[in-house]
């Protein structure tokens, strides 16, 4: 016991204090808040070129009011869409087509957009572009489009625009969801983000912290270090000072992270509110809550999940001679964590489902979807109970498994054990 | 000459043999397309468990068109939505939302919905659940209860509702690619399709790849069998083998890959028709490549590998284990996520100053300007200076990452520090 405490304080404290965990520590998260944040800022995010647009208004009423719907200017106070009015009879169309299609080719023009006669009637118009890709602009031309025709075809039948816009608008159904005990809370999808990110979580822990150990034992083996540990050591202590030194690390850096949060939530409104005008609307976007119960099922479904996938990523370190080897092994593995993350969706919008019973019950995938799940809703308690015991059992039984495994491999070099050289090793006495 | 060959020869030959390549190979479409599909298949995976939702409708109308419009049924004929109409008055209201929050709390219910007498006029309805995060649920409930809220008005104000749908029918704006020499073609979304695949297919070859070399040396290095080969050829013969072999072993796997593809879009409707005749009667079909986006797509491909593979090769020889090398590797990853992040804004604005800018840096061309050329040719200047820029910057890597290599792999111990690594490439 001594002993293990001895490699879990040096697995611990050799990995806390290189420069790699502290710049970790810091870049993971920017990083992952980079790798989300940049694409959905890049949408917003438009050219401002000036585009050229040629327009066939073969009605004569819609050009106008689209020239004025989309008179949006960019800094050099250029249009962004300049529209160049086109006439054209009918007959005229296909020749005057081409010619557009010409200079849409040679770069004089970005586009041409056709508005038949019949818009009103048959409700198609048609783009052509050099681009057409942009989905955003796609369907600028569309909704403007649409809104002139609408318009224009409650006008002709004497109606009141206004008043036929009020009866189809759609309604808002506001969304609430009742938590335990019946209260009742307002929820605009932020428990799905959560759910998401805490499934997500823990798949990293699972997947880093695991491959670290792995790592570790490699690294021993492969440069004979571990010949003169283990003449001093029981191997399965050595694993489990490893195992538990490494998850160590990994809630250590947890920690940090739900700190900074933390701090973040209560303190980043206000530093919000100095860079941005309009601190109401800082305000009402809120930051999504946690409960208290869910960051208790997170640490808990954090470290039973780690000691599951720890082991086995042990056992696979113990049974290779080097890296390369290593990543054919780990495919098994590395396939029972991805399918739960993949089905993360299905699991948070039916989170009732036979089909998530039943995965959140399968040990290796618990982790993911048993926290996803009591994120959206709170499962029947025999449900959790029997997923933690399942858990419980099968993390005992591969650490047995695993523990024997290692104890042999960890000595073994040269050529990569078969599968029932793997089963003698378990026999062993 | 000879011996590059060689090492050209059993670094292909070896690898390609392996059971790995074999299993690699066939497994990675599956799994992608596993990865992309799975999602997609099970969103539409209806629930099977009826759900009974109760509804305080204090309009006195909406109920009927509620539980007509909502009449999805599972497999066994039962109604996936089994609505209960739970009357009360106004004043009663917030009790018996808390009764009905309290059986929803207990399971008896899934959920109820609160329609108020005011939704004519400010189109506010309430949903309350176990669990809100169904996003299409939430969709078919608010545009059934929308529907019916608009019928409704349109009868009060006493005019026609099929005439009212007619005046405001949206327009739909069909669009069309002008592509080369003025030829337009209808397009509905295939072109960004076509994007994403094949940049994911150049972003994987030059992180995977790439990664091969790395590790093939690291590992000759810390096995030091390297000692053994460098006493018989010049260590820049070693290294270029290396890096042509395994890009010769890509370009097979993406070879087979292609023929693979090229096959099941050629057939694959015909199969598809046979299992799945509903499918392929809805006229399917696979976006189509030009020959052009094709050779483009191979000169990248080459041109993108050259160079990662070049600067990962000097990562290896830098490093003395797997472990180390994971720091150096970061930026590297890097280089290659920075202008996938940006795909999306490139195939939005292929000509934008941007795009222009971020497609003539070299470490970012491969990716960005092959976008660039699927979406929207781009000028020939542009092509030709974002190539040259590229060839050269792989030349002069060549030739730095060869004099860091030939030392680099004879070196261990401590890793190198910034000073000692340029002292090496200075050596005459």
């Amino acid at each position: 016991m001594d002993k293990m405490w001895t490699v879990l304080r040096r697995e611990y404290l050799s990995r806390v204090k290189t420069k790699g965990f502290v710049i970790g520590t810091i870049l993971l998260p920017l990083f992952m808040l980079a790798m989300f944040v940049v694409p959905i800022l890049l949408i917003f995010l438009q050219s401002d070129e000036s585009k050229q647009i040629v327009v066939i208004d073969q009605t004569g009423e819609v050009f106008d009011s689209l020239y004025v719907a989309l008179g949006e200017k960019n800094d050099a106070g250029q249009r962004l869409y300049n529209f160049i009015k086109q006439d054209v009879q009918s007959e005229e169309l296909e020749p005057a087509k081409k010619s557009l299609s010409a200079r849409v080719d040679n770069g004089e023009l970005n586009g041409y957009i056709i508005i038949p006669p019949t818009v009103f009637e048959s409700g198609a118009a048609e783009y052509y572009g050099k681009n057409v890709s942009n989905d955003r602009e796609n369907e600028e031309f569309e909704d403007a489009i649409s809104n002139i025709v609408t318009g224009k075809r409650i006008q002709r039948s004497g109606l009141n625009v206004e008043q036929v816009h009020q009866m189809v608008r759609q309604i808002r159904l506001n969304t609430f969801r009742v938590k335990a005990g019946g209260q009742e809370e307002k929820d605009p999808g932020f428990t799905f983000m959560i759910a998401y990110f805490l499934g997500f979580f823990i798949y990293m822990a699972m997947f880093i912290y695991g491959s670290l150990v792995m790592r570790s034992v490699i690294e021993e083996k492969t440069s004979r270090v571990v010949e003169s540990v283990i003449s001093s050591i029981k191997p399965f202590h050595l694993m489990f000072g490893k195992i538990f030194g490494v998850g160590a690390v990994g809630l250590t850096q947890f920690l940090i992270w739900a700190l900074a949060m933390g701090l973040l939530s209560l303190y980043g409104l206000q530093l919000a509110g100095l860079f941005v005008a309009d601190p109401a609307k800082v305000q009402s976007a809120g930051f999504p809550t946690i409960s208290p119960g869910i960051l208790g099922f997170f640490v808990l479904f954090f470290v039973l999940g780690y000691f599951l996938y720890s082991t086995l990523y042990a056992g696979i370190g113990a049974m290779v001679n080097s890296e390369q080897e290593a990543q054919q092994v780990m495919i098994p593995v590395s396939l029972l964590i991805v399918p739960p993350l993949l089905l993360m969706t299905y699991i948070i919008t039916n989170p009732g489902s036979q089909a998530a019973v039943i995965m959140s019950l399968v040990p290796f995938f618990a982790p993911i979807i048993m926290l996803a799940r009591i994120a959206v809703e709170t499962p029947p308690v025999w449900q959790i109970g029997l997923s933690i015991v399942i858990m419980v059992l099968t993390t005992l039984g591969m650490i047995w498994i695993v523990g024997r495994i290692y104890r042999v491999g960890v000595l073994m070099y040269g050529k990569r054990p078969t599968l029932p050289e793997i089963i003698k090793w378990i026999r062993y006495a | 000459m000879d011996k590059f060959l060689t090492v050209l020869r059993r670094e292909y030959l070896s690898r390609l043999k392996t059971k790995g390549f074999i299993i690699g190979t066939i497994l990675t479409p599956l799994l992608l397309t596993g990865m992309m599909v799975l999602p997609g298949l099970l969103m539409f995976l209806k629930s099977d468990k009826p759900k009974q939702i109760a509804v305080i409708d204090q309009t006195g109308v909406m109920w009927d068109s509620l539980t007509v419009n909502l009449d999805d049924r599972n497999e066994a004929g039962r109604r996936l939505y089994n609505f209960t109409k739970h009357e009360t008055l106004p004043a009663g209201l917030d009790a018996a939302k808390k009764s009905l929050a309290e059986s929803v709390d207990h399971g008896e219910l899934d959920g109820y919905i609160v329609i108020p007498a005011s939704i004519y006029e400010d189109g506010n309805a309430e949903y309350y659940g176990k669990s809100v995060t169904n996003f299409r649920e939430n969709g078919r409930l608010r545009s059934v209860i929308s529907r019916a809220v608009t019928e409704k008005r349109i009868q009060r104000s006493g005019l026609n509702s099929e005439q009212i749908h007619q005046l405001v029918r949206r327009v739909d704006l069909r669009t069309f690619r002008v592509a080369e020499g003025g030829q337009e073609q209808a397009d509905e979304g295939h072109t960004q399709i076509v994007v994403w695949i094949l940049v994911a297919f150049i972003y994987m070859a030059m992180l995977v790849y790439g990664q091969v070399v790395m590790r093939s040396i690291i590992e000759e290095k810390s096995s030091r069998v390297i000692e053994s080969v460098i006493s018989s050829l010049k260590p820049f013969q070693l290294m270029a083998g290396k890096i042509v072999g395994i890009g010769a072993l890509g370009f097979t796997q993406y070879s087979i890959w292609a023929l693979v593809m090229g096959l099941l879009s050629l057939y694959g409707i015909k199969i598809a028709r046979v299992f799945a005749p509903k499918m392929a009667a809805s006229n399917f079909n696979l976006p189509a490549v030009a020959p052009e986006i094709l050779v483009f797509f191979v000169v990248f491909f080459v041109l993108g590998y050259l160079l990662f593979a070049t600067m990962y090769a000097a990562v290896g020889a830098m490093v003395n284990s797997d472990q180390e090398a994971q720091q150096f590797v970061f930026p590297l990853i890097m280089l290659v996520i920075v202008p996938f992040l940006f795909t999306s804004y490139i195939i939005g604005n292929p000509g934008s100053q941007m795009a222009v800018i971020l497609s003539l840096i070299p470490f970012f061309t491969p990716i960005i300007m092959f976008a660039r050329i699927i979406v929207q040719m781009p000028p020939v200047w542009q092509i030709a200076l974002g190539l040259f820029l590229m060839v050269a910057t792989i030349v002069g890597m060549i030739w730095v990452v060869g004099r860091i290599y030939r030392i680099g792999v004879l070196m261990y111990g401590k890793r190198p520090t910034l000073p000692e690594i340029i002292k090496w490439i200075k050596y005459a």
